[in-house]
Order: structure tokens, then sequence, then C-alpha cells
């Protein structure tokens, strides 16, 4: 079958590099957008010049005994990654872990419940 | 009254569609239910697969009148207004938001929503092997012309290659909407069998050294500069190429809907009841317009096995260019993320992760393939862009 080449060439040639053109600026002013808010926001954290101090380590978590290391460090890693979510930049540490008490006892319930009906 | 009787049965009976079954709409009426087959029990991508499959089936219903192809594939190239208002069926007025472009930048307001571009962001790189993996596109446009398609038809054909269910409908309704269901119905069905079609191609083009690559953990990408991502495509992509800017403008109305963080409901509707709704009336449209006459030809019988090619090509592009940015990185991009550059969001960028696993189980390749895997999605937009550009 005869096809037209010329036309063929121009479009795989003209599509080909537009879509590589058109990318790559984006590739470039994405770069160049990350390194201004990174800028921007690395002066705003950054502390001003004083005398070297010894950093203080984050404290131990204190860890209700029969909790293992593993669950420590995935509620670790599932607070860190909503605290990023909610507060980006924001730091924090994990102070105690423990396990939640039960439900409330159902009478206790209930009396909480009269107590608290509006009159 | 006995004669008026046994007259009006008759009638009824003759203009009933089991007189007026034909040969070709028995086939058609067995193909829609092999696709909702597929849809069903194959899961075979359904939520377009189905309505297309069902559209298929309604059309083909003889005596139904739910769509007129002839209102909209004429001599003249335009819609027969008159003539739609007058006898145009639920279907054909469905199909007007194919036909006039408007149901694929919708949909892709839906999927703009639903995208997280961090890693895109994180990674900028990655926006090559989104380019490279549109390579599919284009050999398959000159393979289509080859075996006798049209420059048009064999764009359409072509945008197969990007794996992007919209923009292949966008594309086509454009530059050759008679082909519109081979094609609808072969990019759908490719994007489901992406996990069978991709993975001997990665490991044809890769080297265990390669496969083996684990990549350095991605930066965290800060909300601004979400926020500003799609307000800079838009503008870059838009100026370059207009023909883009539906598509890629409504992607970016999406995603900007989800990350300003300020419009959280109409974000919500956008990539939810929107969406859903949408997709009913596109694949059902389009699933209308494949009538015997215009499926049951060897003509689909090409574009499927083009398809396949496209999806080849377009995958091997994506790898090639990720071994040799592997290479001149020093190692430490992985070339399988290259593979996850078709649009099919996220099932490519899933492939690109179990395939890194069968050959290093602790090496996670999946966000890092979310780069290449959503920038598919803007590159099929720019690849689609420019065929209707250069070919209308």
């Amino acid at each position: 079958m005869s096809i037209d080449w010329s036309l063929a060439g121009a479009v795989i040639l003209t599509g080909l590099v537009l879509v590589f053109v058109v990318l790559a600026i984006l590739i470039v002013i994405v770069n160049i957008t990350g390194r201004m808010v990174h800028g921007a926001s690395m002066k705003q954290t950054a502390p001003a010049p004083g005398p070297v101090s010894v950093t203080q380590a984050s404290p131990v978590p204190a860890v209700q005994s029969g909790i293992e290391e593993e669950i420590v460090a995935v509620i670790a890693a599932a607070a860190s990654s909503y605290m990023e979510a909610t507060e980006p930049g924001k730091s924090f540490a994990v102070t105690s872990i423990s396990r939640s008490q039960g439900p409330r006892p159902v009478w206790g319930f209930a009396g909480m419940q009269q107590n608290t009906r509006p009159f | 009254m006995i004669a008026l009787f046994w007259e009006t049965i008759k009638n009824l009976v003759t203009d009933s569609g089991l007189m007026h079954l034909s040969v070709g709409s028995v086939i058609m009426l067995l193909v829609s239910f092999v696709l909702v087959y597929l849809a069903i029990a194959k899961g075979f991508e359904p939520l377009l697969l189905l309505p297309i499959a069902f559209g298929m089936f309604l059309t083909n219903l003889p005596m139904a009148e739910l769509y007129h192809a002839d209102l909209f594939l004429n001599d003249t190239g335009h819609i027969m207004w008159a003539e739609l208002v007058d006898k145009g069926g639920l279907l054909d007025f469905l199909y007007l938001g194919v036909k006039l472009g408007i149901y694929p930048p919708l949909i892709f307001l839906g999927i703009g929503a639903m995208t997280d571009f961090g890693p895109l962001i994180a990674n900028p790189k990655s926006f090559l092997m989104g380019a490279a993996a549109q390579l599919g596109i284009f050999l398959t446009f000159v393979g289509a012309m080859l075996v006798g398609f049209t420059p048009q038809e064999a764009g359409a054909i072509g945008i197969i290659g990007g794996a992007d269910g919209p923009t292949a409908i966008f594309t086509t309704a454009k530059l050759a909407p008679h082909l519109l269901p081979s094609i609808a119905i072969a990019a759908y069905s490719y994007m489901a069998l992406v996990p069978i079609i991709q993975p001997p191609i990665m490991k044809l083009l890769t080297t265990n050294k390669e496969r083996t690559v684990v990549m350095e953990q991605l930066r965290p990408v800060s909300k601004t500069e979400k926020v500003f991502f799609p307000i800079l495509v838009t503008l870059i992509v838009a100026f370059v190429i207009p023909t883009a800017a539906p598509l890629v403008g409504m992607l970016m109305l999406g995603n900007i809907l989800r990350e300003s963080g300020v419009t959280e409901r109409i974000s919500k509707t956008a990539q939810n009841e929107l969406l859903n709704i949408i997709t009913i009336f596109l694949g059902v449209s389009v699933g209308a317009t494949a009538s015997a006459d215009r499926f049951l030809t060897t003509r689909t019988l090409f574009i499927i096995a083009l398809g396949l090619v496209a999806f080849g090509f377009g995958t091997a592009g994506g790898v090639l260019l990720g071994k040799l940015m592997c290479r001149l990185s020093g190692g430490k991009i992985n070339p399988l993320i290259g593979s996850a550059g078709v649009s099919a969001v996220p099932m490519a960028a899933r492939v690109s992760q179990k395939v890194g696993q069968e050959y290093d189980p602790t090496n996670y390749l999946l966000m890092h393939a979310m780069g290449p895997n959503v920038a598919g999605v803007i590159g099929s937009a720019v690849a689609a862009g420019v065929l209707i550009s250069i070919l209308s």
C-alpha cells in the first residue's frame, strides 16, 4: 500500500517533538516552582544563627507494657502521615502510647445520660 | 371487530423487531453479550465496557429506533439538527455529548479530581517517560496508513496507544467518528489487558540488574506546589497546543478543586456523581454507534490488531527511555517504571510494582511508577491535541 510518507513523517516528527518539548518545559517549570517554594519555606523556618548548642534528643515515648515495638512503629508512622497531611512542616513528638480503656460500662453510660438530660 | 382485531395483531407482528431481525443484528447482539460477559465475569473495565456493551445491545434491537447514525454521519459532516429534534431517539440526544466533545473533558474533570500528582511533582523527570510512552501512538499512525486507513482514521487508531479512553473517544469523535465503536471497544479492552500485555515487553527490554534497581524515596511535596501545578500545566499546554486545552484544562480544573482544599464538596461531586453520570451517558452512547454495518467489517479487525501494536510500542517506548535514564543517572532510576507512562492509571503503575517485586520482593516501585503514569495522562492529551491540530 502506498502512503504519503511526507505526511506520515511530518506527523511523527511534529508529534513526538511537540510532546517532548511541552513536557520538557513542564519539567523545568515544576523544578523551578519546587525550588522557589522550598526556598521560601526554608527561609521561614531557618533558625537565627547562634552559639552551637547540644541538641536534645526527642523524648523516648513511654510505652505501656505489652505493646510490641512493631506496633509502636506503625502508630508513629500513622501519626506522622496524618500530621504531615494536616499540619505540614510542624514538628511533633509521640510522648506515650497506651491501650485505650474499653467502652464505657453500660450502667455508667445510662447514669451519665440521666444526669445530663435537659430538665 | 374480529377482523380489526386480527388486522391489528398482524400489523403488530409485521412491525415487531423479530420480523426485521437480520444476520448482522444477531451477530452484533451476540458480540454485545460477549462484551457484557467480559465486563461482568472477567472484570474488563466494567465501568465503561458494560454501558458500551449495553448500548451496542440497544442499538442493534431491530425497529427500536434509539439511535440514528445518519443524523451524525452523513455527507455534510454536520449534525442534522432539524431531523434530530423531529425523529431523534434517546441515544441520539445522549450521543450529542460525544459528538460535540463534551463528555470526555468532563470525565477528565473527574479524573483530575481523583488524581494525586504528588509523585510527578516530586520527580518531574517522570514527564519524559510519559512522553516516550506516546511513541506507540505515532508508530501505529504509520502502521494504520500502511494498511489503508486515511490519515484521519490512522490518527484516531493511533491514539489507542495512549491507553486513555476519554482521549481516544475525544480524538476519534473529531477525526474519524465512524470508527468510534471499534476504537472505543479496542481501547477499553486493551486497557483491561495491560497486566497481560506489558510484563513480557518489560522483561524483554530490561536486564535483571535494571529490574532490581531500588529508587530513592520521593521528596515530600507541599500544598503550594500542588496548587500551582494545575495552573502551570494548563498555561503551558494551552499556549503551545490549544487543541489539547479542553482535555488538559478540565483535568487540571478537577485537580485544583482537589488540591485547593476549599472546594471539597464539588471535588467530591466531580469524582463521584458527575463522573458516574457522564460515564453512563458516554458508554451507552458510544456503544449505540456500534451497528452491524459499521462494526462487522475487516477494518474492525485491523483496528483491534493495530490497537495491540500501539500498546506494545507505547510500553516499549517508556521502558527504553527508562533504560536510558537509568544509564544517565548512574543506576538511580528503575526502567520498569517507564512502562507506566501509558496512561492506564493506576493499572500500569501496579504492573510496574508487580514485575519489580517478582525480582526483588522488597522493592516498592508503585509510588515511583505513579509519576510516569499520571504524566502519561497529560502526554496522551497533548499527543491527541497534536493529532487533531495536524489532521483535522
